[in-house]
């Protein structure tokens, strides 16, 4: 009895959001109110995955002076003692909340097994499908609450390894929602090539040609077929299937559109961010953060563009220049919004490149000694952790595995890597097999 | 197909029936003694079921009603809804024997064979899989549907399986870089899908309260321990395995080799002309071996039913349920008996009052799924919804030639746009009558590509199809009930959708109102399920 009850209030209240779908206003101040009540929700990660392997003596970890250092000069930062790359010099402004681990120690040098372990925390290997870290994030920080996706990814370049992308066992339910990358079902339909730039997540409309009155006709019908059906039905996979297609009707209200609709800034903020995917992405990330998204991904270049083989300097500098207006811009405004001490960011890709230069002014797949960088909550800035030789090319200092920098994050962001994931044969799987950083946790 | 028209049974049964009778076990030959026996264990199922409701003072649902039973019937057997004339055909038969007559032309239609391929994949292989062997996915999927198609014994299927070298080409092998060719995965998988064993605890320890011991797992293990690629594979050829002449496993944390041993029984012996996968093969698939069997049956029975009859496999003297234990010891016997018919026991199956209940339960109190006692209700798979949706509305080729050729496989048939839809709509494995879809699967459903192909008045068949003047408005509703459905609208909803027809203030609205009936119905819960 008391199931039917409540199937009519949400039928009522369904009925008034199918009738008049546009009197959404009062959303954004509910949604506000749900993330201040709900603990949980405070925390986010911004993770900026860098597709191809980054060269951290190019970024990061220079060697001014010797031989593997390269073409370019380092700067000092805001914080004493940590010295960017000159290319990066809006990010030296933020120096003093980010932390750069330059002791990372992995066992696979190439992009498909590395992506893999890097993002899940394991080798590929057959048996277990492991989901990636930030659908497991993402899974322990999802909120009932809020009607936008758990963990919303921009331009991720997957086909280098697609199951280090998703949410393995976990299942597709825990897929992130993928935003300005061309899914396959967008490809096949025409223009994927100009919607590319188009950060709107996908199917929260109707398809082109339907009207909103045949949107109220299909909610109407929908409304009447189900009570037909589920009223003298009580079985609980039917009243999971009712609900979950209300909740997606729900994701249709133009608020949610709106999350990710970047045209409300304005222009000068969204040039600021810079021009490319990985500008408007941190943009994105940004408005989402504030909407009370736990897990956004940005993904920064095309195909596997940090694998700079040939030609390393120049594609670096350019790389260098859309990170470090996205990623200064994105700690600006976070910071304003007094987002930044609950928002952890990552930025790392497979692995590093070689601190000697090639042939072809390149430099090669490194994952013996290589780096990646915490920003933001949770996290001790201003700091570099672990040291690497002179010539770059061997941890001397506080060697760290890929399971030490996720349990790391984990703990940043206020969910123990001890929490666990169940494999479909019943086994547990750790969020991180590895030991928390303490020196640069807050 | 003009010529077989002709005759009293349906043109739909002739589409399809007259390319694998002459293949299929019995199904043609009414006068076989194997009816009897069939119609005996028919009989018997219901029987041993019926009392136990008795015993518990349940009573069963009520029978389903025709159409009920027809959709059920396709989506187990042919993976699909039925069409909307079928449906017709169907509802207006009156021969009293027509649902038995129903299941002998589901398993024979080529979409058994294909269906069952594509679950017997899903069984078999992790999802991820496909993405990294596409080649050999899809050939493991070819290599399925040929054997369910000439209905080859259930025996000599896994058999076939398991002994895979990569002579038939790419497919099953994929089964053992799947699990990338360690001996320990490759039996904890082969021992759970074929003898219905979970063995994976007793791979690091003693289990306490199971009879196998961690010796045990890897002397079974061991048995899987010399199967390699070859030395030097080519490109071409990679996907082939030999049966080399070494190779052991060792006891974890130790240096001790544990030989091949029998699970339960004497060790193997040192056969030179006998690899060890062929040894342990042939034990596993022997008519001899009741887990084996009894892990068909209890597979045939969940496929069918939406559980199993019995928790464990083993010790099933000492479970709770008496009924459903014997039930499967004779369904065991039943098998061996008709010579590991897998379409037999399918037949035998689906023939039964029990499979024919409706999923609607009279007493819900009182009615645990153990006594199966209604039709419990399964999610469509990812699947069966891309291909009933193609089965309403075929989708036009939109110029582009989508298939093997785009995904650099040569000439195979695939479709990419299914591919892509079945990844992203997959459920973890697990319970199938679980539903347990994200709200961003439900919106790919409600607002994708293939959604829009049914729906818009621009781009479905069927609506092209229905957008006649040959058709009343009731006449309309009818088709869009039939066709999704598989049964008359209500008297309401016949009456509420003509009226909101009569509305439309021009055909082209009409056409769109059609397909606002069709999205409000394909995202219902009564068509999200198999009932």
């Amino acid at each position: 009895m008391r199931n039917s009850e409540l199937s009519r209030r949400q039928l009522l209240s369904f009925m008034g959001l199918g009738l008049g779908a546009s009197c959404g206003a009062g959303w954004l101040p509910a949604l506000a109110e749900s993330v201040a009540t709900d603990p949980r929700r405070r925390r986010h990660c911004i993770l900026l995955w860098m597709n191809g392997g980054p060269s951290q003596t190019d970024t990061f970890d220079m060697k001014p002076g010797h031989a593997n250092g390269g073409e370019f000069k380092e700067i000092a930062t805001k914080a004493p003692g940590l010295r960017f790359s000159e290319h990066l010099p809006k990010l030296a402004d933020h120096a003093e909340q980010l932390a750069v681990v330059r002791s990372i120690s992995t066992a696979e040098g190439d992009h498909a097994r590395g992506t893999h372990l890097v993002r899940t925390g394991h080798p590929p290997a057959g048996g277990v499908a492991y989901p990636s870290i930030a659908c497991s994030l993402a899974k322990q920080l999802e909120s009932q609450s809020n009607l936008l996706p758990n963990y919303v990814s921009v331009a991720p370049r997957t086909q280098v390894s697609p199951a280090s992308f998703g949410p393995g066992f976990l299942g597709q339910s825990y897929a992130p929602a993928i935003v300005g990358g061309v899914s396959s079902d967008a490809a096949a339909s025409e223009g994927a090539g100009e919607r590319a730039m188009d950060l709107k997540l996908e199917h929260i409309d109707w398809p082109a040609g339907v009207d909103s009155r045949q949107g109220i006709r299909r909610r109407q019908l929908w409304e009447r077929f189900q009570k037909d059906f589920l009223q003298h039905r009580h079985v609980e996979t039917f009243r999971a299937h009712d609900a979950l297609i209300r909740n997606a009707t729900e994701m249709m209200r133009p608020e949610v559109r709106q999350a990710f609709d970047l045209a409300e800034e304005s222009e000068s903020t969204r040039s600021k961010y810079g021009p490319g995917l990985f500008g408007q992405g941190c943009l994105l990330a940004r408005r989402l953060v504030e909407r009370g998204v736990p897990f956004v991904e940005v993904a920064l270049g095309d195909g596997l563009a940090w694998d700079t083989h040939q030609d390393n300097f120049s594609q670096v500098r350019s790389l260098s220049e859309q990170l470090d207006a996205g990623w200064a811009n994105l700690m600006a405004e976070l910071k304003e919004r007094d987002l930044l001490e609950s928002t952890t960011i990552l930025w790392m890709g497979e692995f590093g490149r070689t601190p000697t230069i090639n042939g072809n002014a390149g430099r090669d797949h490194f994952p013996a000694a290589w780096s990646c960088v915490f920003a933001g909550g949770g996290i001790e800035g201003g700091q570099a952790y672990g040291r690497t030789s002179p010539d770059g090319t061997v941890v001397e200092e506080n060697q760290v595995g890929i399971g030490d920098v996720l349990a790391t994050l984990c703990t940043a962001m206020g969910v123990s890597p001890k929490e666990e994931n169940v494999t479909p044969a019943a086994r547990p799987v750790k969020l991180a097999e590895g030991t928390p950083i303490r020196k640069i946790l807050a | 197909m003009q010529f077989f028209s002709r005759s009293n049974i349906t043109n739909f049964i002739l589409s399809f029936a007259w390319l694998a009778i002459p293949a299929s076990g019995f199904a043609d030959d009414f006068s076989s003694p194997n009816v009897k026996i069939r119609e005996q264990m028919v009989r018997r199922i219901d029987s041993l079921l019926a009392e136990r409701w008795a015993e518990e003072g349940v009573v069963p649902a009520p029978v389903a009603k025709q159409g009920e039973f027809l959709r059920r019937a396709s989506l187990d057997l042919n993976g699909v809804i039925p069409r909307a004339s079928e449906v017709r055909q169907f509802l207006s038969d009156e021969r009293p024997e027509k649902r038995s007559l129903l299941i002998d032309q589901l398993l024979a239609s080529p979409r058994y064979a294909s269906h069952f391929a594509t679950v017997w994949r899903n069984r078999i292989l992790p999802h991820e899989i496909e993405m990294e062997h596409l080649r050999e996915a899809v050939g493991l999927h070819q290599w399925l549907r040929e054997r369910f198609a000439r209905n080859l014994r259930y025996d000599n299927l896994v058999e076939g399986l398991l002994l895979a070298t990569g002579d038939e080409g790419p497919g099953p092998g994929l089964y053992f870089r799947a699990h990338d060719l360690v001996p320990e995965k490759i039996a904890s998988s082969a021992s759970e899908l074929f003898l219905g064993l979970d063995l994976q605890c007793a791979q690091c320890h003693d289990h306490p309260f199971a009879d196998w011991s961690q010796r045990d797992f890897w002397g079974f293990a061991a048995f899987f321990a010399r199967v390699r690629s070859p030395d030097n594979p080519r490109r071409d050829t990679s996907y082939r395995l030999i049966d080399s002449g070494q190779g052991e496993v060792l006891l974890p944390d130790t240096e001790e080799v544990v030989p091949p041993k029998f699970l339960q029984a004497s060790l193997a012996t040192e056969d030179r002309l006998q690899s060890r996968r062929m040894q342990i093969t042939l034990w596993m698939t022997s008519r001899d071996n009741r887990l084996f069997v009894r892990a068909a049956v209890d597979w045939a029975w969940s496929h069918l039913f939406g559980r199993r009859l019995v928790v464990s496999l083993e010790h099933v003297d000492e479970l709770e349920s008496l009924t459903n234990s014997q039930l499967l010891e004779e369904l065991a016997d039943y098998f061996v008996d008709t010579g590991f018919d897998l379409q037999e026991l399918l037949r035998t199956l689906t023939n039964t009052r029990a499979y024919q209940l409706s999923g609607h339960p009279e007493n819900t109190e009182a009615n645990s799924p153990d006594f199966f006692a209604s039709m419990l209700a399964k999610p469509l798979t990812p699947e069966q919804l891309y291909d009933s949706f193609l089965v309403l509305s075929p989708l036009r080729n939109d110029g582009g030639e989508p298939g093997g050729a785009q995904l650099g496989l040569g000439s195979m048939s695939i479709d990419p746009r299914r591919m892509e839809f079945i990844r992203r709509m997959r459920s973890p494995p697990g319970d199938a009558t679980e539903f347990r879809w994200g709200t961003l699967q439900a919106l790919m459903l409600m607002n994708g590509q293939l959604m829009d192909h049914l729906t818009s008045a621009d781009r479905s068949r069927v609506l092209g199809a229905l957008n006649t003047p040959f058709l009343t408005e009731a006449e309309q509703v009818e088709a869009v009930f039939l066709a999704t459905l598989s049964r008359p609208p209500t008297a309401g909803q016949l009456a509420a959708c003509v009226e909101l027809l009569r509305e439309c203030d021009s055909q082209e609205d009409r056409v769109r109102a059609l397909g606002d009936m069709l999205w409000a119905i394909v995202n219902s819960t009564e068509f999200g399920f198999n009932r």
